[in-house]
């Protein structure tokens, strides 16, 4: 446990000594800051989180692969996984640490992010619960975009590569619906249940689905573990 | 943690199979002791048969692979490439499994909040009883353009009335991947939803109902109705007709009721007393009631019982809303006949005007008080009171979920307690004022109203009650075997409560007067509270305020950011 979290405190400090952790916060609350002002906070005023969390998932859903796409590639690139190899800590701890440590980067996103909430219960009365369903509905939602990107990036060895990889993983499943909606049938019904932009849909309404939660979690944690297998097919 | 990793997945393949153990046994029940058997020998209703035989494939080979993967993991020698790939691919296949079964179970056992404040994503009790109590089979067919928000909107209210009933089946096509489906049902405009019900004619362009189109339109058992757009996604607000909100729920449970119900109800309302007008749109009219009261699928007339002579006989309920001038005694006496007759009838009647009808009530032992209702137990002002409400079909819906009703300007309802043997009269208190309420005799202008011994009646009054009574069938008129009638009807003392004014304002309102009008008509699976509207709430906006937003949003947060990143590095390179 101890290895877990001394990774993901070193991943961490990664993101924020390299430009990149500053990039990616500075395009996302850029974007979301101007968007989310203009069009939702300052012409239609509404008191509902909905719309800009609609606009922080589209963001995010962008910027997930450079955020994780640096976490295994890198090491092989430069030969340091064989350290981490031969260290004590298992190839399991390894994933999970480096998991750990973008999601609290992610964390992080989140917490800045308040600054919308904040202003939208200052200044209305916001529908509270629905509020707080849509957070948790990007947090599930974030922590399956960074599995995502983690399994891309053990698949390639630069960066670049596994960036793309993980954009197409990611788009992919947002677009899932729109590939069912073109195969009739139960066979499209299955497609549709695999969708990432479905399962966001009602958090997004205020409305918590046991099916949805277990969805995000169910593909997180199916990413991680093929992260995990992958590694060890490649260690021997 | 490897360990931990594997025990998840051995969790999950233990629940998928144990899941899939739960769906045959769902399905072969379905299978041998309820119509899925006919169903397929009728050659219909495939599409769960298909589900039966994937289950039972897939079941077999989670076993399998369970088995030899899992219980005897440490037995199996096979090369550690094929075995890692295995692997992986056994996992992919457990969640996915996983989450394509989780999504059936909670089609059967919902694990669901609602968290917005209106419950605008659940459906309401009215929608709900109804699509349960479904006695024949409807199928819905959205014809929509799938990227369109619309199309998400009529899936997902298609999709959750679904859940309450195995005899409501809903299919979503898009129009521009099947057009020639789109051509076969004459559909003019996209995100349109045809309801059917019974025997599809060979020829599916027979056309919406009532439509004269195709000769097989006439097929007595197939019944189609077609929601449009416009009824799905329309303005409640008659003063701001630009807020465009989806209603769809109504307009599908309509659609519904059009198809089941064998009859559609005619409604009357009575004219030529200065009543409120259902062709009145302004703040006193009724138009609002009138638009509800049609998607409940009631037919509305008006009639002038002076010059009719009687109440008409295909009327199945009279509504008479709030007179200004009085009945003549002739009116009345038609009135009454009807009523005695296993009439229906809903009197809304004004306070300090007579109305012509006191004797016609007084025969069912009705007494209507002198003097306007005050309550402290009020909408602001004592002359707007809100009752608090007794047993009775109609009410209980509204006092189970606090639904507060209001009723401007009314009068009270006694109990004339005269002995009416041999005759069965059930009377029923509906709608009481507080212990504080009473009914004044006079109001001056100015002058804070006070109770008045000997001149003002004191509360609890009744505002509001149900009468039925038994009437049987005169045996020298009518053949023996006829069914004796029940005479119901429903006095208020107020009749602004059903004005568009009141009916927009106050949501109980509205449940209470179409409650009454259900359970008169013995639409009892249609009595509840109607479906919500998503009010969208707005941010109170000052010029000061849009400055500080702008700022801390658009400038602040991203410039701190910028700021540490440059902190940071020109620290690291200071080193």
């Amino acid at each position: 446990m101890n290895s877990i979290w001394s990774i993901a405190k070193r991943e961490l400090r990664n993101y924020f000594v390299s430009p990149i952790a500053y990039i990616i916060l500075t395009v996302f609350f850029v974007i979301c800051g101007l968007f989310g002002y203009i069009e939702y906070m300052a012409k239609f005023q509404y008191a509902q989180l909905v719309p800009i969390m609609g606009l922080m998932t589209n963001i995010f859903m962008f910027l997930s692969p450079m955020l994780t796409m640096r976490l295994l590639s890198e090491e092989k690139k430069q030969g340091t996984l064989e350290l981490l190899y031969t260290s004590p800590l298992t190839i399991t701890g390894i994933v999970l640490g480096k998991y750990l440590g973008a999601l609290l980067f992610f964390g992080l996103l989140f917490l800045i992010s308040l600054e919308f909430p904040i202003f939208l219960m200052l200044y209305g009365k916001p529908d509270v619960p629905v509020m707080l369903a849509s957070m948790l509905g990007f947090i599930l939602f974030g922590g399956t975009l960074i599995a995502m990107g983690l399994f891309s990036s053990s698949l390639a060895e630069t960066q670049i590569v596994s960036a793309v990889i993980g954009f197409a993983l990611v788009l992919i499943f947002w677009v899932m619906e729109f590939f069912s909606s073109a195969v009739s049938g139960s066979v499209g019904n299955w497609l549709a249940t695999l969708s990432l932009s479905k399962h966001l849909e009602s958090f997004n309404k205020g409305v918590l689905d046991g099916g949805d939660i277990f969805f995000f979690l169910a593909m997180s944690f199916m990413f991680i573990f093929l992260a995990i297998r992958r590694l060890e097919w490649k260690r021997w | 943690m490897t360990d931990l990793l594997y025990l998840i997945l051995r969790i999950l393949a233990a629940a998928a199979l144990i899941g899939l153990f739960f769906l045959w046994v769902r399905m072969s029940l379905d299978w041998f002791c309820r119509k899925e058997k006919d169903y397929l020998l009728e050659g219909i209703y495939s599409n769960r048969y298909l589900w039966l035989v994937i289950a039972v494939i897939l079941g077999i080979a989670t076993s399998f692979i369970y088995y030899f993967l899992v219980v005897r993991k440490k037995k199996i020698t096979i090369s550690r490439n094929l075995e890692y790939g295995v692997y992986s691919v056994v996992t992919v296949y457990f969640v996915l499994i996983g989450v394509w079964f989780a999504g059936k179970a909670l089609d059967y056992y919902p694990m669901r909040a609602d968290l917005t404040e209106n419950k605008v994503y659940s459906l309401s009790g009215q929608t709900k009883n109804v699509i349960k109590e479904l006695k024949t089979d409807v199928k819905a067919t959205a014809f929509v353009r799938k990227l369109g928000s619309e199309a998400k909107y009529i899936e997902y209210m298609l999709t959750e009335m679904g859940r309450y009933s195995k005899r409501f089946k809903f299919e979503i096509i898009d129009i521009d991947i099947d057009p020639a489906k789109w051509q076969k049902y004459m559909i003019g405009e996209a995100n349109t939803v045809v309801f059917e019900a019974g025997e599809t004619p060979s020829d599916a362009s027979a056309g919406p109902q009532n439509e004269n189109i195709g000769p097989a339109a006439r097929s007595a058992a197939y019944k189609r109705k077609d929601v449009k757009q416009q009824d799905i996604f329309q303005s409640d607000d008659p003063y701001n007709p630009q807020k465009i909100e989806p209603k769809g729920e109504q307009a599908f449970i309509n659609a519904v009721y059009s198809l089941t119900e064998d009859k559609q109800r005619i409604v009357y309302f009575s004219e030529g007393h200065r009543e409120l007008s259902i062709g009145q749109g302004d703040r006193n009219g009724l138009t609002e009631l009138a638009k509800y009261l049609k998607t409940e699928n009631y037919y509305i007339k008006t009639v002038k019982i002076a010059t009719e002579g009687m109440v008409p006989e295909d009327c199945d309920l009279l509504i008479v809303a709030g007179p200004l001038n009085p009945f003549f005694d002739k009116e009345a006496e038609a009135v009454k006949n009807y009523l005695k007759n296993g009439g229906k009838a809903f009197f809304m009647l004004n306070p300090d005007l007579p109305c012509g009808l006191e004797k016609t009530l007084e025969y069912w032992n009705i007494k209507l008080e002198k003097g306007v209702v005050l309550d402290k137990r009020a909408f602001f002002q004592p002359i707007l009171p809100i009752p608090s409400y007794k047993i009775h079909p109609i009410t209980s819906p509204l006092d189970k979920d606090q639904v507060p009703l209001i009723l401007p300007y009314s009068r009270g309802i006694s109990d004339l307690k005269a002995k009416l043997d041999p005759r069965v009269v059930s009377r029923d208190d509906l709608l009481m004022t507080s212990e504080s309420g009473w009914a004044a005799a006079e109001i001056k202008n100015g002058e804070k109203p006070v109770f008045k011994e000997g001149r003002d009646v004191k509360g609890p009054l009744a505002l509001a009650v149900a009468v039925s009574e038994f009437v049987k069938a005169d045996p020298k008129k009518t053949p023996a075997s006829a069914e004796s009638k029940e005479t119901q009807f429903v006095v208020v003392g107020s009749s602004f409560f059903i004005s568009n004014q009141w009916l927009t304002r106050s949501k109980g309102n509205l449940d209470f007067f179409i409650n009454a009008a259900n359970w008169m008509l013995k639409q009892e699976n249609k009595i509840s509270i109607r479906p919500a509207a998503d009010d969208m709430k707005r941010l109170e906006i000052t010029p000061t305020r849009t400055n500080i937003m702008f700022l801390v949003v658009v400038v602040l947060v991203p410039l701190a950011i910028v700021g540490s990143g440059i902190f940071v590095w020109f620290k690291r390179r200071s080193k």
